[in-house]
């Protein structure tokens, strides 16, 4: 439970809020790189921390994100040409480069400086790995760009979506963090996606229905552990970490690729959310590559031509009642994006915390808003540098392992949890 | 069926702001019993402020030792120096939360662990800073364990459940 003060503190992204202005000291993704495929290319209509802004690459391949609207009239400059050096309002032929800055007026005589002073809010844009970062803070020194593992591996080695979800970014975060839905929400995923089956720990999974969590601090965010019964007497850990403000990585299974999700208000009752798969010892197969661009493991298939979720809240998300009577489907939705999805926007744009009924395995969930309400606080009232900013937080992975039942598994995995490049991951 | 009408909340979209003004108001949530047990003297001192706080029906003790012939119950002390059973402090309690600093109470863990196994009783465990030995000792029993070194998580923890 939450105050409706705490909820909104929590919930509320835009310019000038607490929870804003933390997003704002991060590199966060705005678009995939794809979305800006060559040197001027169409621009692309971009909300992020509910601000309206536009993507572009331009002749000289220059990324930039500025105002979407026109300083002269606030037309939405997507109409515009992408010129030489410069974006060119539809309207009036306002020209605009990536830094915002105006280029031309063509209205002022020759020798006019007019256009000298009329200058776009703009934000740098950076392509690393396959997204396209930025950051939305005060003009000045960014931090150093972001070290996730999987924006580093060669491509051939990752695989990242994007997908619009139609609700408030933190419940969407808070099932990430909450891996005590798996066993249910996603049971049948676990039996039947090419990117998890055969895995030695989906059995762990399946046999033991009422995981033990243990939650701890790390130095960017926490580490959930999440441990089912093995043999003799053994543990089996699933390890979550969260970074903040918002990634979270999956633990692996297998030799699968291992996976993960940041969120990214666009404003508040939508966000986009970044899938991402990666291996980091090997190229993905054709197979899996397959499955992804299928909508299997955390990605999902699209409406055609758009990063809308084929399965949506306008089609049930194609919901299946004769599946879920079969078990094919706990839930009788398809995949585990979309099963996540369709539960987080049933709960309404903004879920209301003040209503819930928190049970103690809801450690993490509880643990990660006060972490949040923090470090909000602590920029808000004292400039202090949120955790997650530091690139070297960045550097982890997820883990699953089986432990003797006195093994910490913040100790026995300190090394797997590390993002080291070359060496493969720790999965069962 | 198939003929039916779909009407905006009889499907997916009434996940709308607009539609959030139907959701039933079901009042006040169901506060719950919570037993807050600190198994050490460090812990006692984390967890002595939080009794002066407004609670539904949470109780704060402290371990002191074994107790019976048979050493098979567990005795607490409540916050005014009165000796009580763990057994009958667990009827009807909806969790139990033990909180440790040290190694202390670490003994004294699978006789909370057991004694809520009969009750039917969750259990949880927050170990402030990060001693080793605590944690060992409460994994075994304690369905969620947070270690952490900001002592404001407990009440952040107590508020969260509805104690």
């Amino acid at each position: 439970m939450l105050s409706t003060a705490t909820n909104d503190l929590l919930t509320r992204t835009g310019p000038g809020t607490a929870m804003g202005e933390l997003f704002r000291r991060y590199w966060i993704p705005a678009l995939l790189a794809e979305e800006l495929p060559e040197d001027g290319c169409p621009p692309v209509r971009v909300k992020l921390l509910s601000e309206r802004l536009i993507a572009v690459r331009d002749s000289e391949g220059r990324y930039g994100l500025i105002d979407e609207f026109c300083a002269h009239r606030g037309a939405s400059l997507w109409f515009g040409n992408n010129e030489v050096g410069g974006l060119r309002c539809a309207y009036h032929g306002w020209k605009f480069d990536v830094t915002g800055q105006c280029l031309e007026v063509p209205s002022e005589p020759d020798g006019s400086r007019f256009c000298s002073r009329i200058k776009l809010t703009a934000y740098p844009l950076v392509k690393v790995g396959g997204i396209l970062w930025t950051h939305l803070g005060a003009p000045g020194q960014p931090p150093a760009w972001p070290e996730y593992e999987f924006i580093t591996v060669p491509s051939e080695q990752a695989y990242i979506s994007k997908r619009w979800q139609e609700c408030n970014w933190l419940q969407a975060l808070e099932g990430g963090i909450d891996s005590s839905h798996v066993a249910w929400l996603h049971s049948a995923a676990l039996r039947d996606d090419p990117l998890y089956q055969g895995a030695k720990g989906n059995d762990y999974n399946a046999a033991d229905l009422r995981p033990f969590f243990e939650v701890v601090d790390s130095d960017g965010g926490l580490l959930v552990g999440a441990r089912r019964n093995a043999e003799n007497g053994r543990y089996y850990w699933r390890i979550t970490p969260w970074v903040m403000p918002s990634f979270t990585m999956a633990p692996p299974r297998g030799d699968y690729p291992l996976q993960g999700i940041i969120w990214v208000p666009i404003d508040d009752e939508n966000c986009w959310v970044f899938n991402f798969s990666y291996h980091p010892v090997r190229a993905l197969t054709a197979a899996e590559r397959q499955a992804m661009r299928d909508g299997m493991g955390i990605h999902n298939r699209y409406v055609p031509g758009t990063y809308r979720p084929l399965q949506n809240k306008d089609n049930d998300y194609l919901m299946d009642r004769a599946a879920q009577k079969r078990g094919e489907s706990f839930s009788g939705v398809w995949g585990i994006a979309m099963q996540d999805a369709s539960v987080q926007e049933s709960m309404g744009p903004i879920v209301d915390r003040t209503k819930e009924h928190l049970v103690s395995t809801d450690a993490g969930i509880i643990r990660t808003r006060r972490k949040l309400v923090k470090a909000a606080t602590a920029l808000r009232d004292n400039g202090t540098t949120p955790p997650g900013v530091d690139p070297a937080h960045h550097r982890v992975r997820s883990a699953a392992v089986v432990l003797r039942p006195d093994e910490s598994f913040v100790e026995s995995c300190r090394e797997a949890m590390m993002a080291v490049p070359g060496t493969p991951h720790s999965s069962v | 069926m198939a003929n039916r009408p779909t009407l905006l909340n009889s499907c997916a979209r009434a996940s709308s702001a607009a539609e959030a003004r139907f959701r039933i108001d079901g009042g006040p949530r169901t506060p719950r019993s919570v037993r807050v047990v600190a198994l050490d003297a460090a812990a006692a001192d984390v967890v002595r402020p939080l009794t002066g706080r407004r609670w539904h029906d949470t109780r704060f003790l402290t371990y002191v030792g074994p107790a019976g012939a048979d050493r098979t119950d567990t005795v607490l002390e409540s916050g005014d120096g009165t000796p009580v059973r763990l057994d009958d402090e667990l009827a009807g309690a909806d969790l139990l939360v033990m909180v440790a600093v040290g190694v202390d109470g670490a003994p004294a863990v699978p006789a909370f662990g057991d004694a809520c196994a009969r009750h039917g009783v969750p259990t949880a465990g927050v170990v402030i800073g990060a001693c080793r030995a605590a944690v060992s000792a409460l994994r075994p029993f304690a369905q969620v364990l947070l270690v952490t070194a900001d002592t404001g998580d407990l009440s952040a923890l107590l508020r969260a459940v509805g104690a």
